[in-house]
Parts: C-alpha cells; structure tokens; sequence
C-alpha cells in the first residue's frame, strides 16, 4: 500500500552527536498525523530528512510509493512542505512568488489560479496577495508558506511549527484546510508544541524524545489505562517533564 | 546596572567578530581581514601622502597653501562620515539583532545607545582612521612644527562626533519614508563607493600628481589653487585654524568645534534615544502601498524563472546599480594603466573589455544563487534537479549582463575607432570571457554565497571573496595572455582558441556548480538543525 509517508529507520548524526535515532513512522492516507515532542527532541531534522532538506545518514523516506533517495522527483512531486521559516521571496508580491512555485511544480496556470485564489479567501490573506512579502507579517507569511504547499495539490503535507505566527481565526483556518486535505485522500504530518491543538486536529500522534519515537496512537491508544486523561497529561507522563502546579 | 559585566560582554562580541574558537584554537575570522585591510589602507595613504606633502614642501609651497588639501580631506571626512553613521545607525541602532534584546533590559535608552554607539565605532569612524588620521599624520610630518599637533586629538574627535548627530537624525527621518533594511543596504552601497573612490584616488591620482614633472613647471601649484575652500563656517574650516591658525583664532577655532561638537551629541542622544524607545513597530514598518502588477501565472519554467528574477533585480536597485557601477569601474581599469603600459588601440579594447567581461560576469553571477536567499531551498523540496535549476538561472543573468556588455563594445568600439574586423574579433574573444565569468561566478555562488547577506556588494562569504580576486584575476591575466601567445601562431586563430577554452572552463564550473547544490546542506543547516532539532 502506497502510504503518503513512510519513514523506515530515520537516522541523522551531526559529527558524534545523533540528533534523529532510527526513526520510523507511517503516515496514512485521509489522517491527520501530530509529531509531538520537546524542545530539541529532533521534531524538525526529522522532517527536514523527511523532505530531502537534510540526507539521512540511514534509513529510507517513501513519499506516496516514490522512494525519496532514488526517485526524488517523484517523491517531491507528491510532497508539500511548511518549514518553520518560510522559503519566500521577500521582494516578490504573494501571488507573484506563489505563480513561481506553481511554475516549479508545473501546475496547469488555471488551476494554480484558481487554487491560489480558493486557499487565499479560506485563510483570510486579503489585500496581502498582491504585496511584497517584505511588508508580511510571520502569520501572513506562513498563510503564504501553506498556499506554495498546497498549490500543487499533494498526497503528502508536511508542516513544521505552523500555528506559531497565527491569529486564533487563521488558526482555525488552517486545521480546517489540513482536515479538508485528509478528508480528500492526503496524509497531513504536522509538527506543533501545542498540546490542545494536536488533541483536537490530529487522527493520530507520534511522540518523540531524544530523537527517538517513544509513543504512537491515537490518544485513545495513548491514554491506555489512564482514563480521561488528556494528550497534555499523557506527553508529560511519558516524556517524565515536571508538571505545571498551576 | 552591572557595568563591568556589560562591558565584558561587548568585549566578547567584538572579538567574537574577529576570532573564533573551535576545538580549543583560535581562527581568524572576516572582522581581522577588515581591521588588517583598514590598517593597511590607512598606512598605504599615510605614505602617499606623505610623498605628496614632502613634494609640495620641496616646490616651496608653504604650509598654509598646503592646508587647502588638509581643509579638502576634512570636508571629505565629514561627508563620509556623515554618509557612514547614517549606515552604522541603520546597522547597529535599529537593525541589530541583538536590540531587542536590549530594548527589554532594565536598561534606560541612553545607555543603550551609548552601548549601540560604542559597537558602531569601527564604522562611524573609518572616514576618520581611513582618510583624517593619514592626512594629519603626513602633514605634519611634512610640514614639522606647522601644525597644533596637541591639538589633533581634539579636533579629530570633533570631527568624529558632529557628524554623528545629523546622521542619526538623517536615519531616523529615513526610516519612516523607506524599508530600514533598503536603506541600510543602499547606504552601505554609497559607502563602499566612497571607500572605493578613495583608493583609486590614492591608487592611481596621487603617483600621477607626483609624476611627469609637474612639480617643476609649477603645474602642481595651480592644482593646489583649484581646491576649492570649504565654507568659511564649517567643521572642515574649524578644524584647520584649530590646528594652523594662530594661536588665539585656534582656541577660537577649537571651541566651534566643540561646541558642534555638544551639540551634535546631544542631538544624538535625543533622537537616538527616542528611535530606540518608539522601537520596532516604527523600525520594521515597511511601505504596505506598493503593489506590482497582477502576474500571469504560466507552466514554463524558463518563463517563470526569468519573470521572478527580472523583479528580483529591478526591485532592489542597490544591487542593480552596484551592479551597474561596478561594471563602469572594471571597464575604466586598464586606462589607469596608460601612462606605464602604452597600446594600442585594438590591444587596448581587448584589455577594458576582458576586464569589463570577468568583472561583470562575476558581479552578476556569483550573486545570482545567494540572492535568492533561503527560497533557494526550493530547489530541494520542488521536483526540479539542480542542473536545471542552474540553467534556469542563466537567461536571468544574461539579460543583466548583456546589455551592459554591448554597451561597453560599442563605447569602446566608438570611442578607439576599431575598424570592424577587429571590433567582431574583440566582441566573440570577450563574449567566450564573458561566458566563462558567468559560469565561475555561478560555482562562487553557490560555494561561498551568504544567503543572510546585508551588503549588496558582501554576498559572499570572507572566503570566497579571497577565492573570487584570485579567480579574476587569474581569469584575466589567462585572457590577456592568451591574444600574444596565440599571435605567434600563425594560422591557427585566437578566436576559436579563446571559444575551446571558455567551452571547457564553462563545462567544468557548471558542472562544478552542480555538485555543490546537490550536495547536503552545508554548516548553517546543521548549525540550526543541532540548535533545533
């Protein structure tokens, strides 16, 4: 079965130090998979490798059947990617620098029109499609970041700290577009530190510790024996953080 | 407010700016090569001006005719200072990383900026090393017992300071009309420039002056009487009767200048202290109005390349017109050479044009991939390989390139008044020269590119720009050698020897180019990626 994303035995060292530890995962068609974890705990070079950012030092990344390693065109083909710094380019309007990136991925002029116009009215980009991405705020530049993402309509979204620069109603905004895309067969990895947002969007988590994965489920899989608790009270558990008295 | 500790810690960064320690050794780092290049420009000036000044006194100019140079060099002095803390203020007083930072410290405004002021030293103050100190130093080594030399130190501190004050109200005003980060950018573009025209003054200007006898049919004298004066109130005028007047007109002269001097602090101080407290909100704030032309969305990618890397270009003027007077600057090089190194006509062509073409080639290409920026990721997520990435970039630099390149033919074609063979051979030998810059230029780039550049002229890490001069020139002494050697074989044309040759050394720089975009990313990402992973 052709997953959006497979990861098998993920391994990233820099110099002596393991930053990622043979990390595997699965994300599915139609779900909504969270990458939770503390700070450092090697969220972001794992999606970095994840999208060919950084080459794994071993293991193997499969993006909707396309081995990342040996076919990267393809795989990159069936992949959006959100970094947690926008690659944009700061003198070019949004639209502008949005046609360029549809250019890259050969998206029919039309349809990335038209896509660029339908995701820009969902996440409320406004007057800023038409200016300089220099005068954007960080929120309008990830709306902006998630739109070049998307314009190619791919199998595999990846997203790195999304929600950081975002106003509550973009906010919403954006889970609504990421389950609107697990909804229509996509497979959705999205890494965030805030707790409340994965419970309520994600299908599935994927918890990791030093680089390790140390839990993956459903939080009804994660919670196991321990009733009503919630993904907050599960993660401390098990990543043994002190908790918040109040 | 802990003092000693603050201090300490600005210590560190300064020298954190010039060495770095890894695995328990200290390395070199780019601020050395500025301090070094700083002190040698500075004693190679001292020296020329020394000659100069020695060359006056033996002609029997006296020490006040001379002070016309001395009142020039600081009018100069003030300019570029002037034109130099508009810059460090940008720099360091509302673009520093680090003001945040000390904008939330319990810290009043007036230390900040003291703090700020002091990191801006070594630029609000180079006009005044670079140019002011030599000058002085040389005058009154020529001219011994001629100036207030107790006196020196004062003034030049007030020409240090009175500048300080109308650049950074100069900047704040700035900032509320342009983005900060253009201005700095264009601002630390003029500076460069100025720097820049400095050196060929002391390269080329100043041997010429002490040349071809003009000492002796006095020649020398008349240049001297055509300086104009500066404005009788100025600080320029100040600062020459504070060292050369008479006594009580010196002390007269000395207290304009300090009090320009207090003056041009306490204005500093206020404005400064304000433009910290108003903070980012005003700083950050660029001009929401400017709207491009809505973009035809296409499917080619040559189109689309080529569309963004036009507006890329034609937005950020500072490096189009760095560009641009670069290309001025290399095409006039070789005439500096005349007088030592006589050609003719068609030999004279060849030089400005290959010196225009390896100049120009390199100034627009090596910029061409780190002025992109980080979206150069791109090419790493997008299903697009990284040769195709590269000859995508080709058209775009071309259609920089070019125009300038033809520009320079035909102004040189003209003006020598080559005859058309020569002009066609002249045009393919700098055209293969052109080309092979281009593609050296694209491998600089992509080796040695800063994409978190802040200078137009410094994308390129310390590095590369070692590796860029060594690569130019040895691109055109390779040409210019490559015409006489060629000559002595006859039959066997320089024009296909200079095309087979620019053929392989393109092959191997894109090809080389490649490689190091295909490869995994390099320090910074793993740099960023330990602290963030």
């Amino acid at each position: 079965m052709n997953h959006p994303l497979i990861l098998e035995g993920i391994t990233r060292r820099f110099g002596a130090f393991t930053a990622v530890d043979g990390v595997s995962l699965e994300v599915r068609a139609g779900e909504i998979v969270g990458f939770l974890g503390a700070n450092g705990a090697g969220k972001t070079t794992t999606l970095r490798c994840a999208c060919g950012l950084l080459t794994p030092d071993a293991g193997r990344v499969t993006i909707s059947g396309h081995d990342l390693g040996s076919d990267p065109l393809e795989a990159r083909r069936a992949m959006g990617f959100v970094p947690d710094r926008p690659f944009l380019y700061e003198r070019l309007t949004s639209r502008e620098c949005l046609a360029f990136v549809a250019a890259l991925y050969t998206v029919p002029p039309a349809q990335a029109e038209a896509r660029v116009e339908t995701l820009s009215a969902r996440l409320q980009l406004g007057d800023a499609l038409d200016q300089p991405i220099e005068s954007h705020s960080l929120g309008t530049r990830q709306k902006v970041a998630l739109i070049a993402a998307l314009v190619h309509a791919p199998a595999l979204l990846m997203l790195d700290e999304p929600l950081g620069g975002l106003d509550p109603a973009s906010a919403r905004a954006l889970r609504d577009v990421l389950r609107e895309h697990a909804d229509a067969g996509g497979g959705v990895l999205v890494s965030t530190h805030l707790l409340d947002v994965a419970e309520r969007t994600c299908d599935r988590v994927v918890m990791l510790q030093r680089g390790r994965v140390i839990a993956a489920g459903t939080l009804a899989e994660l919670r196991g024996n321990r009733g009503d608790a919630t993904l907050e009270q599960v993660f401390l558990e098990l990543t043994r953080l002190p908790e918040n008295p109040a | 407010m802990n003092r000693a500790g603050v201090l300490r810690s600005r210590l560190t960064l300064a020298r954190a700016e010039m060495f770095t320690r890894e695995r328990g050794r200290w390395r070199a780092r780019a601020g050395l090569g500025a301090v070094v290049l700083a002190v040698a420009i500075s004693a190679l000036l001292t020296y020329s001006l020394t000659r100069l000044f020695a060359a006056f006194a033996a002609d029997g100019v006296t020490a006040l005719e001379a002070a016309r140079v001395l009142a020039a060099v600081f009018a100069t002095t003030a300019l570029g200072t002037l034109l130099f803390d508009l810059h460090a203020t940008m720099a360091t007083l509302l673009l520093a990383p680090d003001l945040e930072l000390l904008r939330r410290a319990p810290l009043p405004a007036r230390t900040v900026l003291a703090l700020k002021l002091l990191d801006a030293l070594p630029l609000s103050s180079t006009m005044i090393l670079a140019l002011a100190i030599p000058t002085t130093i040389a005058f009154a080594l020529a001219y011994p017992g001629a100036l207030h030399v107790g006196l020196a130190p004062f003034v030049l501190a007030a020409l240090w300071a009175i500048p300080l004050g109308l650049g950074v109200a100069a900047a704040a005003a700035l900032v509320r009309i342009a983005p900060a980060a253009l201005v700095r950018e264009t601002i630390g573009l003029l500076t460069t420039l100025a720097l820049t025209l400095t050196w060929l003054t002391n390269t080329f200007l100043l041997p010429r002056l002490l040349s071809e006898g003009r000492m002796l049919d006095g020649t020398l004298r008349s240049l001297l009487a055509q300086i104009p004066a500066p404005l009788a109130a100025s600080p320029a005028t100040w600062a020459v009767d504070a060292l050369l007047a008479p006594w009580p007109h010196a002390l007269v002269a000395l207290g304009l200048l300090g009090v320009g001097a207090a003056l041009s602090l306490t204005l500093a101080a206020m404005i400064g202290a304000r433009a910290l407290q108003r903070g980012s909100e005003v700083i950050h704030a660029t001009p929401a109005g400017r709207r491009a032309s809505r973009v035809a969305f296409t499917v080619s990618r040559a189109s689309a390349f080529l569309q963004r890397d036009l507006a890329l270009y034609l937005r950020d003027w500072t490096v189009m017109s760095d560009i641009v007077v670069a290309a001025l600057l290399w095409t006039l090089l070789p005439l500096a050479f005349l007088p030592v190194l006589p050609m003719p006509p068609v030999v004279l062509a060849h030089t400005m044009l290959v010196a225009l073409t390896v100049g120009l080639g390199h100034e627009v290409a090596s910029r061409a991939l780190p002025f992109e920026r980080d979206a150069i990721q791109w090419l790493r997520i997008a299903p697009i390989r990284p040769a195709r990435w590269v000859a995508l970039r080709v058209p775009g630099v071309l259609v920089i390139a070019l125009p300038l390149f033809l520009l320079g033919w035909v102004a040189v074609a003209v003006t020598l008044r080559l005859g058309p063979s020569e002009a066609s051979d002249v045009l393919l030998q700098s055209g293969a020269a052109l080309a092979t810059s281009i593609a050296i230029g694209f491998w600089v780039g992509a080796a040695f590119g800063d994409p978190a550049w802040r200078h137009p002229r410094a994308m390129l890490k310390g590095t590369g720009r070692l590796v860029a001069v060594l690569l130019l020139v040895g691109q055109a002494a390779m040409w210019l050698a490559l015409r006489p050697m060629l000559a002595g074989w006859p039959g066997f044309p320089a024009t296909l020897a200079a095309l087979v040759v620019a053929a392989g050394v393109i092959l191997a720089s894109l090809s080389g180019t490649t490689r190091v975009l295909s490869r995994a990313p390099g320090q910074r990402d793993r740099t960023a990626a330990r602290s963030n992973r």
